[in-house]
């Protein structure tokens, strides 16, 4: 297969600096990048035209960009690749709550959203990033809001809320959300939710630390004596122990989960035998908690790298620490906006480039689930079944098929094409009504590819184009022309790459 | 008619062919099952007799097939049974250091060696010599890849790849999807990037995808891949049935299933331990239908292995809701073609850690069994070099 081809990256010499070697994107496919990155969606035809004539007309876009509702609706997505909570099972399900079969799937969007919308919601309002730990309020829709103790909602749509069961203000770690993602048991006492904690909000996996078990170690509370054992517990049982409130005695409880419950915080000192810390810090409980993790200076760092991976598409290393080093100062100089963040890694060359001569971690990369989710329902796709739609589900969809993550079994997007990606954006462009011509149009078909391109088709180009468009009406009729044209500008690599 | 294919003989010198199939068909295929949440390895592959601070399960005995030893225990009689039958095909691995009792981690750490890059069965698969369509078809479960993400080629929930593939797919959102001498009008559009200018990388690997996909819509024998159910979770048996047809029509090179435990309740058993034996039988009933479907295959039993795991063994000591927690010492079972069946290779110390080996012998020696050994030992077995492959030799006392 040709792919194997592409296994083997070229020797790369590192001892080149990376500025010298990447060539710049044309601005119009910049702007695409920036578009589909920061709103989930193509820039407009007028975008591309302005941009096209000004280049420097897109420093304004951007602003326009960062300004759109569906930049909420892009972090989102975004998030989702971290931190893996739009999973499509939790131990309780909508029929728990009375709700509708048909509603399963908002149900399951509903709760995994709550923490990734609420820092959107931060990132949105040009909130201090610290907010997303500290906030005292959530997000909700009206699925939420009328399964769960909350106060203020009205409607069906995303919007703010407070709990009424007494929850601390934490943000994020005081969200169903995530710990109805990330659960825990008899036995684990919430460490493995320390360790969310520590992975996702300071970039330190604790869980990448091997460890070894045997039965004959000579200490008598392995947890408090032994060095392997320490090594991680003195950190994790006192994060652990700020985060009984979410201890739920019954699993698959439904009413053990939608609710907060501040007489169980004391339950650490008993179970885990310690009390609540952040890494020697003592804790008065999970308010506590977020204003230390606000304050640790790992947290802003940490935003830092998370965001440019998820905009580079792969993990960062230690070649990337001083371009990640000045995302993080630009994002504290501002007062961590997280807008501020985003214009700084969007600024940078790396982002910019279209390809790198020396070879190294090409910066093309496909439209996986999430975007073809976004960018084909804005031009008219209609893929649902039962209330499913079906580029945002593995049960009946093909989310993962068709590159995306699913925080069960996949973990990352995919950046590569693979079989049923090319499968899927096959017949998802064979159904996106795009062209719906009655006669072939030039100068439609032109503008249309310039849309979804961010390049001019040339006369050759449309010339072949329109001999495409003959063949097929010759064979069938001008409805199946368009299809098929319409299948053609999609499937061309210039439309599933970015 | 407009055909792709026409287009290219036309004359499409810029487009990368394809390379060649050999006709190599007597190339070593795999299936993948994972038992998923960490099975209590004591119950069948290593005993805890000798651990002193162990809570062994009443009632069992380590039993023998020829070199193999396993345990056994009157409420597992399908265990000892599939090792009478076939445990001349069988090889048991015991005291494999996993080095995290974290799922996820585990999970990644048994299937690549590490914190990153291509599980074993990914690799094998991008690696095969007949370049097959869907190199490392996943019908279940976790699949790791990184350099050789595009070999990995899931089949969906229910079997999506199928419909997406016949077009059916789509007709149930209400749609039509293009006629075929249409589509192959795109396709060929497509294929044709003169009008574009030169061609890019990227233009070379999608068509080669799409070269795939119409080969596979050619061919017409992909089986019907969605799930079937025994009366309450996943019907293993019809995975393998599944996994068979496309590994000996030479469409894929590895497979991986998933068990999930009888019923789906999962092998995570932090209580009720006892669940782990119910978890056992069925698995073994599986494999023991999964080895007599394969003895009416001979051509496919002389080159396939499979390769039963979990992601971590259990505690020693029962926890007081009668489970055991996780443990960072797992074991691992190989069957079939290449491998030296009959024997129990590694056993548990007195801590009920695994006992360091010599790689060659089996004995005792002076190597710690670690996931990437069990890696270097399957591609050593078909054919690669393993060690270089995964910087850890193999174990040449599970080569048959």
């Amino acid at each position: 297969m040709i792919w194997l081809a592409c296994a083997t990256p070229a020797p790369v010499d590192t001892a080149v600096a990376v500025e010298e070697t990447l060539v710049p994107l044309q601005a119009p496919r910049l702007a695409r990048r920036l578009s589909l990155d920061l709103r989930g969606v193509l820039p407009s035809v007028d975008e591309l035209e302005s941009v096209e004539a000004d280049p420097s007309a897109l420093e304004d876009l951007r602003e326009d960009w960062l300004a759109d509702p569906r930049f909420e609706d892009r972090l989102v997505q975004l998030f989702q690749q971290r931190w893996h909570t739009r999973v499509d099972d939790f131990q309780s399900r909508s029929y728990d709550f009375g709700l509708d079969e048909s509603q399963d799937h908002a149900f399951l969007r509903a709760v995994g959203e709550e923490p990734l919308r609420l820092m959107a919601r931060v990132a949105m309002d040009d909130l201090p990033w610290t907010e997303t730990v500290t906030a005292d309020w959530t997000m909700v829709n009206g699925i939420t809001a009328s399964i769960w103790p909350v106060e203020g909602a009205e409607g069906a749509d995303w919007q703010p809320a407070v709990w009424s069961d007494g929850r601390p203000a934490a943000g994020v770690l005081a969200t169903n959300g995530l710990w109805w993602r990330y659960v825990t048991n008899s036995s684990n006492l919430n460490r493995g939710r320390a360790a969310t904690i520590s992975r996702l909000l300071l970039c330190e996996d604790v869980l990448q630390r091997p460890i070894t078990l045997s039965t004959g170690s000579a200490a008598e509370d392995p947890l408090r004596d032994d060095p392997y054992c320490v090594g991680c517990h003195s950190a994790l049982d006192p994060l652990a122990a700020s985060l009984f409130g979410f201890y739920w005695l019954v699993e698959y409880s439904p009413s053990e989960m939608v609710s907060y419950h501040p007489e169980r915080e004391r339950m650490a000192s008993a179970l885990l035998e310690v009390e609540p810390a952040w890494y020697g810090q003592p804790l008065g409980g999970l308010q506590d908690l977020g204003e230390a993790v606000a304050g640790d200076p790992r947290f802003v760092a940490c935003a830092a790298q998370s965001a440019a991976e998820q905009l580079w598409r792969r993990p960062v290393d230690a070649a990337d620490f001083d371009r990640v080093e000045g995302f993080r100062q630009a994002f504290e100089a501002g007062g961590l906006l997280y807008r501020d963040l985003l214009r700084a890694i969007t600024d940078d060359p790396v982002y910019r480039a279209g390809e790198d001569l020396a070879g190294r971690e090409p910066t093309p990369r496909v439209l996986s689930a999430d975007l073809l989710h976004s960018v084909l329902g804005d031009l008219g796709l209609d893929w649902e079944r039962v209330g499913y739609p079906l580029l945002d589900d593995d049960v009946l969809g093909v989310r993962v098929l068709a590159g995306g993550v699913d925080g069960a079994q996949v973990f990352a997007p995919q950046t590569e094409p693979g079989l049923t990606w090319a499968l899927v954006l096959e017949q998802a462009a064979e159904t996106t009504p795009v062209v719906q011509l009655t006669a072939w149009d030039e100068a439609a078909v032109a503008e249309l590819a310039w849309r979804l391109w961010a390049e001019r088709p040339s006369d050759t180009e449309l010339a072949s184009m329109r001999g495409l468009w003959n063949a097929v009406e010759g064979l069938y009729d001008a409805e199946v022309a368009s299809q098929a044209v319409g299948s053609a500008l999609l499937r061309d690599p210039r439309f599933g790459t970015y | 008619m407009w055909s792709r294919r026409h287009v290219l003989g036309a004359g499409a010198g810029l487009f990368v062919p394809r390379l060649a199939r050999p006709a190599q068909l007597d190339e070593q295929v795999f299936v993948f099952v994972l038992a998923r949440g960490g099975w209590d390895t004591s119950m069948v592959f290593a005993s805890l007799a000798g651990v002193s601070s162990a809570d062994v399960e009443e009632g069992q005995a380590v039993a023998e097939v020829g070199d193999l030893r396993f345990v056994e225990h009157a409420d597992r009689p399908t265990v000892t049974s599939f090792f009478e039958r076939w445990g001349d095909r069988a090889a048991i691995l015991n005291g494999i250091e996993v080095r995290s009792v974290a799922h996820e981690r585990c999970l990644q750490l048994m299937a690549t060696g590490g914190s990153s890059g291509d599980d074993w069965a990914t690799t094998l698969a991008a690696h095969s010599a007949l370049a097959p369509s869907l190199p490392h078809l996943v019908l279940a479960g976790p699949a790791y890849a990184s350099a050789y993400a595009p070999a990995v080629v899931r089949v969906g929930d229910e079997g999506q790849l199928n419909e997406l593939l016949d077009g059916s797919y789509v007709q149930h959102v209400g749609h039509t999807a293009l006629p075929a001498d249409a589509r192959a009008a795109v396709d060929a559009w497509l294929a044709d990037r003169s009008h574009v200018g030169p061609r890019a990388a990227m233009d070379d690997t999608l068509q080669g995808l799409a070269e795939e996909v119409e080969r596979l819509r050619d061919r017409g024998d992909l089986p019907d891949l969605a799930p079937t159910s025994n009366g309450c979770s996943r019907d293993l048996a019809s995975d393998f049935e599944v996994a068979f047809n496309v590994l000996e029509s030479g469409l894929s090179r590895c497979v991986s299933l998933q068990h999930e435990g009888w019923c789906s309740r999962g092998w995570d058993t932090h209580s009720n331990n006892s669940d782990q034996s119910v978890h056992y039988e069925e698995l073994f009933a599986y494999l023991d239908a999964a080895m007599d479907l394969l003895a009416k295959r001979p051509a496919l039993a002389e080159r396939l292995t499979i390769v039963v795991t979990s992601e971590m063994g259990r505690h020693p000591t029962l926890n007081t809701s009668n489970g055991r927690d996780h443990w960072t010492w797992t074991s691992a079972m190989l069957l079939g073609a290449g491998v030296a069946g009959g024997r129990t290779v590694g056993t548990l110390d007195a801590e009920a850690a695994g006992e360091a080996l010599d790689l060659v012998s089996g004995d005792p020696g002076d190597t710690t069994l670690r996931p990437e050994h069990l890696g270097s030992t399957l591609l050593t077995l078909a054919g690669h070099d393993g060690e270089s492959m995964t910087g850890a030799p193999p174990i040449e006392a599970l080569l048959g």
